[in-house]
């Protein structure tokens, strides 16, 4: 199901400094409806072309439209730099159909959930369909300063008392509260979900389990994977011979793609596992968080939409190519 | 079906974990496995328990970050685990080992009347009658193992029961 979506941007609305909503509305064919904590994969007309999968931070149950919000990375590779300096309200975009890897979890008698900065994006479509179904959970919201908090008369409205902001500019704040309170009383059956950057989830599941959390009670959803050094090197097809050149700038997966080759894919983002591959020789550079450490050690498969090669070529089993 | 997705729980000894906040230790009676763990975790927020009230009363108001720790015979052990998961205590945050009788419970399928202190490979249904075999699917729900009805394929079939 690869099938995209062709979507208007109908309202761009600048939340903070820093952040912008980005409304998106269907052309023809109606948007479908998500679960809770789903994001869309956006097609970016970048030179070179992205891929950024957004959080959907909306309300799952009327997708009238999905809103995004996006926060001005000015470090990153440049698919939030284009979207807030030359995305312009009427634009056409491509997006993939809504996908989840952070569903909350239904068997959880109560659900505490931890946000830092843009990490509340998809703790807003939580929010509105936790109190709609009039779940137990509650929200711990950090954000670095008070101009930086987008969302908050609408998590509000939707969590009242359950709402906890931290106005927090080194993090102190959120960790003190977790280590005397939040972590050490919750009942039994809660689980943890937490989203934010890669920092600050490592401190609060590292706190976690030194108060016993165990880890089938903690989840993650990182927006940002371990990057790494992207070199140049060689894919070959194992049966056909050709060889595939992988410049520093493309993953495996889109130098596959654009080689003709009809690759499964979801997340690309080396979580979901689709776009897995067979490793016939070489040394795979693994920066997927899909393989187990034993999947990984036997250098037999691969996660083309991240994972890459140091020197010697791949050599992949391939599906079949249209080129 | 594979030893590797037995649905049999595997009991990995009562060994102290340091990460919990707080342990509540189940004991069936006075016993060294129990003894020994207490010993580990001098110290620490520890209570000891006998019975599943004293247990219920205590996971009432339990907090994550707690460790069930469950000591005694087999039946003892599962119909303690019971208590605990349905406290909202998963597997991870139990440690068990068993001591004194390895009878089992046996649900039989035709009549669902569940046989105590089974120990052998083939037993007589309490409620039916009917010889069970004692298969290995565990019900965690139930604490009980499966049993049916050894000649149900070939009426008449009836191999000798054995130790378990």
């Amino acid at each position: 199901m690869n099938a995209t979506l062709q979507v208007e941007v109908t309202a761009i609305d600048q939340l903070t400094p820093t952040i912008r909503a980005i409304e998106l509305t269907a052309i023809g064919e109606p948007l479908p409806a998500f679960s809770a904590g789903s994001h869309v994969t956006v097609h970016l007309p970048t030179d070179p072309a992205h891929r950024n999968a957004y959080s959907l931070a909306c309300s799952p149950s009327d997708p009238g439209s999905y809103r995004l919000a996006v926060r001005h990375d000015v470090a990153g590779a440049g698919g939030s730099r284009w979207i807030h300096e030359q995305l312009a309200e009427g634009r056409v975009l491509r997006i993939e159909r809504p996908c989840n890897f952070f569903a909350p979890i239904r068997t959880a008698r109560h659900q505490l959930l931890i946000a830092g900065g843009i990490g509340i994006t998809p703790f807003v479509s939580y929010a509105h369909q936790l109190s709609r179904d009039a779940a137990s959970f509650e929200l711990h919201y950090a954000v670095r300063a008070a101009d930086e908090l987008p969302f908050l008369d609408e998590l509000l409205d939707l969590c009242g008392e359950r709402l906890h902001v931290y106005v927090d500019p080194d993090g102190s704040a959120l960790m003190k509260a977790l280590r005397d309170t939040v972590l050490t009383g919750q009942p039994l059956g809660t689980h943890l979900s937490v989203c934010g950057p890669g920092a600050m989830m490592d401190a609060v599941t590292g706190a976690a389990a030194e108060l016993g959390w165990p880890a089938a009670r903690v989840h993650v959803e990182r927006f940002s994977l371990p990057g790494g050094e992207r070199t140049p090197f060689v894919a070959i097809d194992h049966l056909s011979h050709r060889r595939i050149a992988v410049t520093a700038e493309q993953t495996l997966l889109e130098a596959l793609e654009d080689a003709g080759y009809e690759m499964p894919y979801l997340c690309r983002q080396g979580i979901c596992g689709q776009c897995l591959t067979t490793v016939r020789a070489g040394a795979p550079d693994h920066r997927d968080v899909y393989l187990t450490p034993e999947e990984r050690g036997s250098g037999t498969l691969i996660m083309p939409c991240v994972s890459r090669a140091a020197a010697a070529p791949l050599v992949l089993e391939l599906p079949r190519c249209a080129a | 079906m594979s030893a590797a997705h037995t649905s049999v729980p595997r009991d990995g000894g009562l060994l102290a974990d340091p990460s919990a906040t707080a342990h509540l230790v189940v004991a069936e009676a006075d016993n060294e496995p129990t003894r020994r763990l207490l010993s580990e975790l001098l110290g620490a927020p520890v209570e000891l328990l006998h019975t599943e009230g004293e247990l219920n009363r205590s996971l009432a108001t339990a907090s994550v970050g707690v460790r069930v720790y469950i000591c005694g015979s087999e039946q003892f052990v599962r119909m303690m685990m019971i208590c605990a998961s349905r406290a909202g205590v998963t597997e991870e945050e139990m440690r068990t080992e068993i001591v004194g009788s390895r009878g089992r419970r046996v649900m039989c399928l035709h009549c669902k009347t569940i046989t105590e202190g089974v120990s052998t490979t083939i037993a007589d249904c309490e409620g039916c009658g009917a010889p069970l075999v004692v298969y290995h699917h565990f019900s965690r729900r139930l604490a009980a193992y499966m049993g049916y009805r050894v000649d149900a394929e070939v009426p008449g079939d009836r191999p000798e029961a054995e130790p378990l």
